[in-house]
């Protein structure tokens, strides 16, 4: 099973790099998994970016599902187009908010392909 | 007309747009409201208005009558901003329902609070997205 190392704590990740344990993550986690995905290229991540991962991660909580992109910016006082400037791909945005690993349904949905209305 | 008709499409909107569905309240004047809840605010036909409450969560305030006037009125403006834009496509024109009309104000407010949205303009283009998006259009 992959892992990363995270001052000095080694944290599980599954094949396709979610987090196997979702309540492992925090700011420093989710910014080694941004650099794994190309997201950024050194950490810290910035505020923006932060601020979209915490909301998704307290919608998720509240509610078991994916925020809607296009819904989230209002919510954080961002610019209307803060998912998809700051994660062009939702899917990866979910990924490194260390949420558990979605369906094929959702993560279609996530992508404007279809799938759950 | 009686917004509070309209409750589940507010609450239908809140949630499209990742706000708790509960977070709506009606009231007989928004400026009054607003007045006695410290917020700034001198229009006393606003038919929406969005807040932000101490606990981050937003609350949308409803004006519970809205007078036939004061909602062509702001219809109207839509299609004189419209015309800057494109003189061939009356976009009020779609707004052909008080469902539409209302929807579209609502989101048009939401719109007003994108730190990015500083025009009337932007804020009727997102409306408009959200509402193709959400299917109000579809035939």
């Amino acid at each position: 099973m992959p892992t990363i190392e995270v001052e000095g704590s080694k944290v599980e990740l599954d094949d396709e790099g979610y987090l196997v344990h979702p309540e492992d993550w925090n700011e420093k986690i989710a910014c080694i998994l941004a650099e794994r995905e190309g997201i950024i290229k050194k950490c810290p991540m910035t505020k923006e970016k932060v601020g979209i991962l915490k909301f998704m991660r307290e919608y998720y909580k509240n509610f078991e599902a994916f925020p809607i992109p296009r819904g989230i910016c209002v919510n954080i006082h961002q610019p209307r187009n803060c998912t998809y400037e700051e994660f062009p791909d939702p899917s990866i945005a979910w990924k490194i908010a260390g949420l558990p690993q979605p369906s094929r349904h959702v993560v279609a949905q996530l992508k404007g392909l279809g799938g759950v209305s | 007309m009686n917004t509070r008709k309209y409750h589940e499409l507010f609450r239908y909107l809140m949630g499209a747009c990742c706000l708790l569905p509960d977070e709506i309240q009606f009231v007989d004047n928004i400026a009054k409201w607003c007045e006695a809840n410290g917020i700034s605010e001198t229009d006393t036909e606003k038919p929406f208005k969005l807040i932000s409450r101490s606990s981050g969560n937003f609350m949308m305030i409803i004006k519970e009558d809205v007078s036939f006037t004061a909602m062509e009125e702001r219809i109207r403006g839509l299609s004189i901003r419209g015309q800057l834009n494109n003189v061939s496509l009356d976009r009020a024109d779609l707004l052909n329902t008080d469902k539409k009309k209302l929807a579209y104000l609502f989101l048009s407010e939401l719109a007003s609070k994108f730190p990015d949205i500083q025009d009337e303009r932007l804020a009727d283009n997102w409306a408009f997205d959200e509402m193709e998006r959400l299917g109000f259009f579809k035939s």
